[in-house]
């Protein structure tokens, strides 16, 4: 290349540098001083705390079901949105994003309008004896419609930019509709994909507003760890909340990270294509 | 195996992309489908290969009607414009996909598909190469293992969309040659896309050339060259020189006192003629002038102001070039005479 590297903004940078340090860096810091200046045993003993325990496994059993629901289902709204054109294409596009941009609140009160106690499917839920709202389905379902643009959002631009000359190649080769997604579909989005993952999983287990709205804040039943974080908090019982808090916070520099690495991994991949040989 | 058209048509939407095509290769035959961008080859090709479903019409293979038939069972080989190699297979992987994804019952062995990809390797010349990644490829050479890939799977027809489009000119005339002694050997039918005129002219057998939708006209490139069947294959086939002009009474006037009439089988009205370059002849003495010569190259390329037309001609080789600004006539006589429509 012959452009030469434009001058730095010192200033620039430096204001985002100290941005950075104070809006991010400092109450993370913040957050794990405190952890640890209470004492790891303390922090520990948190956890045994048979509501706190609770919390996590709820937070574990909303990841474990809203994560596979939105990969698959993210990826099939991906392949027809990038691969197709049909009526409603852009509508579809649009709705898409409405998770994102509409309040969490809002994400949690459509379902209660739905199928809360007076809601419209109110009668056929009381008549099959299931309840939604402030139970653990309710908690999966508002999760599910928060996170599940991340998988989308990641895949629909991929997967235009490499069209589907490809997929046509391995149907014209004799490959089924299974074999192609398997051996060319898949492999071609993976690094995209994961990383949809991890951003889905992170938001999924991080959750507030949407499941805070649903959840009737039954203890021990249907707190999930962010929730049951607040709860602790107003209790009076910051030690406890601080140590959830710090658990929650690591989950997410663990998601960071792997982000980063994969995009690092994409980034190399992609550098290779554009290099030629 | 042979390949046949009956009136298909087809259309994007409200668009209409090909009107009534009627169009066959016989066994072993290597047509070109050659038109400008626009003109509905690729839509054809891709029909053919299952990738697009006709409106109306049929196609056969083999004499087989593939209504119905998906694109996984027609056994033709596709070869795309860009290639589209698998980018996370190595080049063996890629060759050998075809053959790995049949059902079990008449899928190779390993040992067999190793061979069966060895074998294609060595026939487009790259055999070091199976390990590599297509990004590691120059575009040559993933052209060569996207046509390996292609021919794996033992076609019954091969279909080239824009084989060398995105190759360098050099490559290109190499990589042409290439592919009719391949075409030779394997005696597979073979259709190409193209828009580049001589690739299509050089290489196929006979040239079916496309406007709009539509089949202008099917010949060999000879049969082209000598008997155009419209102003369109005319100017589409070769580089061409147009001159409007009136008829009346069986003779072409071109409304300037610096070229000469010419008789023209054509009814009374308006009209233009087309000639090729090579084919006006230049006399010393007359009304036009010349404008400009250039001698570099195998022919003289000469400019005549004519009146208020400028008319390029090209001497033929050891002709003696007339000097600039002198008076010249222009000889006329090879001219083909269509209707103003």
């Amino acid at each position: 290349m012959t452009a030469r590297p434009h001058p730095v903004p010192v200033l620039a940078v430096l204001a985002a540098l100290a941005a950075l340090t104070f809006l991010v860096l400092l109450p993370l810091a913040a957050l794990f001083a405190e952890v640890l200046d209470q004492g790891i045993g303390r922090a520990l003993a948190a956890f045994n705390d048979p509501e706190s325990r609770a919390a996590i496994r709820l937070t574990a059993l909303v990841a474990a079901i809203s994560v596979p629901v939105n990969t698959i289902g993210g990826l099939a709204a991906a392949w027809c949105i990038a691969r197709f054109h049909f009526a409603g294409r852009g509508m579809l596009l649009t709705f898409i994003e409405l998770p994102l941009s509409v309040s969490p609140v809002i994400s949690g009160l459509v379902w209660v309008l739905l199928f809360g106690a007076q809601g419209w499917f109110a009668p056929v839920l009381e008549r099959l004896g299931v309840q939604v709202i402030f139970a653990t389905p309710g908690l999966v379902l508002a999760t599910l419609f928060v996170t599940f643009p991340f998988v989308v959002r990641q895949l629909v631009p991929l997967m235009v930019a490499q069209g589907r000359e490809e997929e046509e190649a391995a149907l014209t080769l004799g490959a089924g509709g299974w074999r192609m997604f398997w051996h060319v579909t898949l492999p071609n989005v993976r690094w995209a994909l994961l990383q949809g993952v991890l951003l889905l999983n992170a938001r999924a287990m991080g959750e507030f507003g949407a499941v805070s709205v649903v959840s009737g804040r039954i203890r021990g039943q249907t707190l999930t760890m962010p929730l049951q974080i607040e709860a602790l908090y107003n209790d009076f019982q910051a030690p406890a909340a601080f140590a959830m808090a710090g658990l929650l916070a690591l989950l997410a520099l663990v998601t960071l990270g792997a982000r980063a690495m994969l995009e690092w991994q994409t980034r190399r991949a992609v550098d290779a294509q554009v290099t030629p040989a | 195996m042979s390949l046949a058209l009956e009136a298909v048509s087809k259309r994007f939407g409200a668009t209409p992309a090909l009107y009534d095509i009627d169009l066959a290769a016989g066994e072993g035959e290597f047509l070109a489908l050659l038109g400008p961008s626009g003109s509905g080859k690729t839509t054809l090709l891709r029909l053919i290969a299952g990738l697009e479903s006709a409106e109306a019409g049929r196609v056969l293979i083999g004499g087989a009607d593939m209504a119905g038939v998906p694109a996984r069972a027609r056994g033709v080989g596709f070869v795309f414009q860009h290639y589209a190699l698998f980018r996370h297979m190595t080049v063996a992987e890629n060759i050998a996909f075809g053959l790995r994804v049949r059902p079990r019952a008449r899928r190779p062995g390993r040992a067999d598909i190793r061979a069966r990809v060895a074998e294609l390797l060595s026939l487009v010349q790259m055999p070091e190469l199976a390990g590599r990644y297509p990004d590691q490829l120059s575009g040559g050479q993933r052209q060569r293992v996207a046509l390996a890939r292609a021919l794996a799977i033992e076609p019954r027809i091969l279909l080239l969309d824009e084989p060398f489009g995105a190759l360098d000119p050099e490559v290109r005339r190499g990589l042409r040659r290439w592919l009719r002694e391949l075409h030779d050997r394997t005696g597979l039918t073979t259709v190409m896309v193209t828009h580049d005129r001589a690739e299509a002219l050089e290489v196929a057998d006979r040239v079916a050339i496309l406007r709009a939708g539509r089949v202008e006209q099917v010949g060999t490139p000879a049969g082209l060259w000598a008997a155009p069947a419209n102003a369109f294959v005319y100017r589409f086939i070769g580089d061409s020189v147009e001159l409007p002009c009136t008829v009346q009474g069986g003779i072409a006037r071109f409304g300037s006192a610096s070229l000469p009439e010419a008789p023209c089988a054509l009814p009374d009205g308006g009209a233009f003629a087309l000639l090729r370059p090579h084919e006006i002849g230049i006399a010393a003495g007359g009304e036009a002038r010349v404008r400009a010569v250039a001698a570099a190259g195998p022919a003289v390329r000469v400019e005549v102001q004519a009146g208020e037309f400028v008319v390029e001609a090209l001497l033929p080789p050891g002709a003696v070039p007339p000097s600039v600004g002198s008076a010249c006539r222009l000889d006329l006589g090879a001219a083909r005479f269509f209707p103003l429509r």
